[in-house]
């Protein structure tokens, strides 16, 4: 998913944004600490609907960091939040639009308006999935959004994704297949994922020195 | 139905739980308490007649806690046999001494529950736990009942409740209680569900439990491995 980020970001800003060493990493557990101790806690009620905590916390966590990126380096922060939509650890509730939301506003009550959901429907193997198909790829991708993301299912989506591959989906073939360019990001066309390309790419246009 | 069932019907059967411990009950004069608050607590003044110097002198410290004003808690026999339960507060230079039927529901539910850890009983139940209390008292209250040497079953809806459980504490404690779709009625520690053990590393047990669409939890769980559900053969009702 890093390297997606990456790709999009190096043909927005005309240079690569990890070989300058303008990204940084944070992990999910990092970024679980830091959300699990922020105050006020809150629950959901006309502001917020349910299944939405797991966005909107870890949003005002990464906010928080970036805002403290920034004003120690003076620059633009652009900061990208992913977590699939519908995986099987967040159990399948809740519509996709009301976790995009929950992000956006997670970012913006911290102060934070350079933050970019990358919310993959229903998870992140339905964007690689519709490049490596075998039968018309970069086509007909919405409907994958409709696949359960649950990793028990028969025929799910890691099973496909697998048997597309001939091999195991493993995170460092993937990095590869999208680093070397074999995944065209700029040809994936699904919903969730031209909604999270384009605000990355009017945020990083937005965050450019002028 | 064995033996060792058929004893823990028994116990479950003399288990009272203060569920109808509404305001008018704790208020009323009562003759005497027969050992316990009664089914309403309306044996609330009798019982606090029958406790030692020291009993009540803990008891009132401990309401304090919660209402700094609180300076003492008596109660008179009246000639017929009853007893009247008062409450002296101090505000500034005043003194007040009220009865109970006039004293804040708040306060005599908590010390009615606070009252109820002072007795022998080795068990004890609390219905909708956050019914009458104040959310700033929840904590006092919470850490009072995890703290006490009884076994305590508390049933909650409350999300503020739950969220003033520390982690290990609503891993090992709390139960979900749901009926699947063919009607039957199942228990689950309620943080051995994937996606709420995920949400608990996130957010506190409280919110935890409020981000979730309740009526779609089972699905989640007939998903579970056998051993972790609560496959029992009871019939459904």
């Amino acid at each position: 998913m890093a390297w997606i980020v990456a790709q999009i970001a190096e043909k927005t800003l005309q240079q690569s944004p990890i070989a300058t060493g303008l990204v940084r990493f944070v992990s999910e557990g990092t970024l679980d600490e830091k959300a699990k101790t922020l105050k006020p806690k809150t629950f959901p009620g006309k502001k917020r609907k349910q299944e939405t905590a797991l966005f909107y916390r870890p949003a005002r966590a990464l906010a928080r960091m970036a805002c403290d990126l920034a004003a120690q380096s003076g620059e633009r922060v652009v900061a990208v939040l992913f977590h699939d939509a519908d995986g099987t650890r967040s159990a399948r509730r809740g519509l996709w639009q009301d976790k995009w939301d929950s992000m956006i506003n997670g970012f913006n009550v911290e102060g934070f308006h350079f933050g970019v959901p990358m919310i993959p429907k229903p998870k992140s193997e339905a964007w690689l999935l519709c490049a490596l198909k075998a039968n018309q790829p970069y086509q007909h991708c919405a409907r994958i959004e409709d696949e359960s993301g649950n990793d028990s299912a028969a025929n799910n989506l890691k099973t496909q994704l697998k048997n597309e591959l001939s091999e195991e989906p493993t995170s460092s073939l993937l990095a590869e297949k999208v680093g070397s360019g074999e995944v065209d990001v700029f040809r994936i066309d699904m919903p969730s994922f031209r909604k999270f390309r384009e605000r990355l790419e009017y945020l990083i246009v937005s965050a450019k020195p002028q | 139905m064995s033996k060792q069932v058929m004893r823990f019907r028994e116990f479950m059967q003399q288990t009272t739980s203060l569920d109808l411990l509404a305001p008018q009950y704790l208020r009323q004069r009562t003759r005497d308490s027969g050992g316990g608050l009664g089914l309403g607590g309306e044996r609330l003044s009798a019982f606090l007649h029958e406790l030692s110097t020291a009993q009540r002198q803990k008891l009132v410290e401990q309401l304090r806690q919660c209402y700094p004003q609180l300076e003492s808690l008596s109660t008179q026999s009246l000639r017929s046999g009853w007893k009247q339960l008062t409450v002296q507060e101090r505000f500034g230079d005043r003194r007040l001494r009220t009865e109970a039927r006039q004293v804040n529901d708040g306060m005599l539910r908590l010390m009615a529950i606070l009252a109820e850890l002072l007795t022998d009983t080795q068990f004890l139940l609390f219905d909708e736990i956050e019914n009458g209390i104040n959310p700033e008292l929840v904590e006092f209250l919470l850490d009072t009942l995890i703290r006490a040497p009884q076994q305590i079953l508390v049933t909650t809806h409350s999300p503020m409740i739950l969220n003033y459980l520390e982690d290990d504490v609503a891993r090992a404690g709390v139960q979900y209680i749901y009926k699947t779709p063919e009607g039957a009625t199942r228990s689950v520690p309620f943080f051995s569900i994937p996606s709420l053990a995920r949400k608990l590393e996130v957010m506190g047990p409280g919110e935890a439990f409020a981000d979730t669409e309740l009526s779609r939890l089972h699905e989640e769980i007939a998903e579970m491995p056998a051993a972790d559900q609560d496959t029992g053969r009871a019939v459904p009702r």
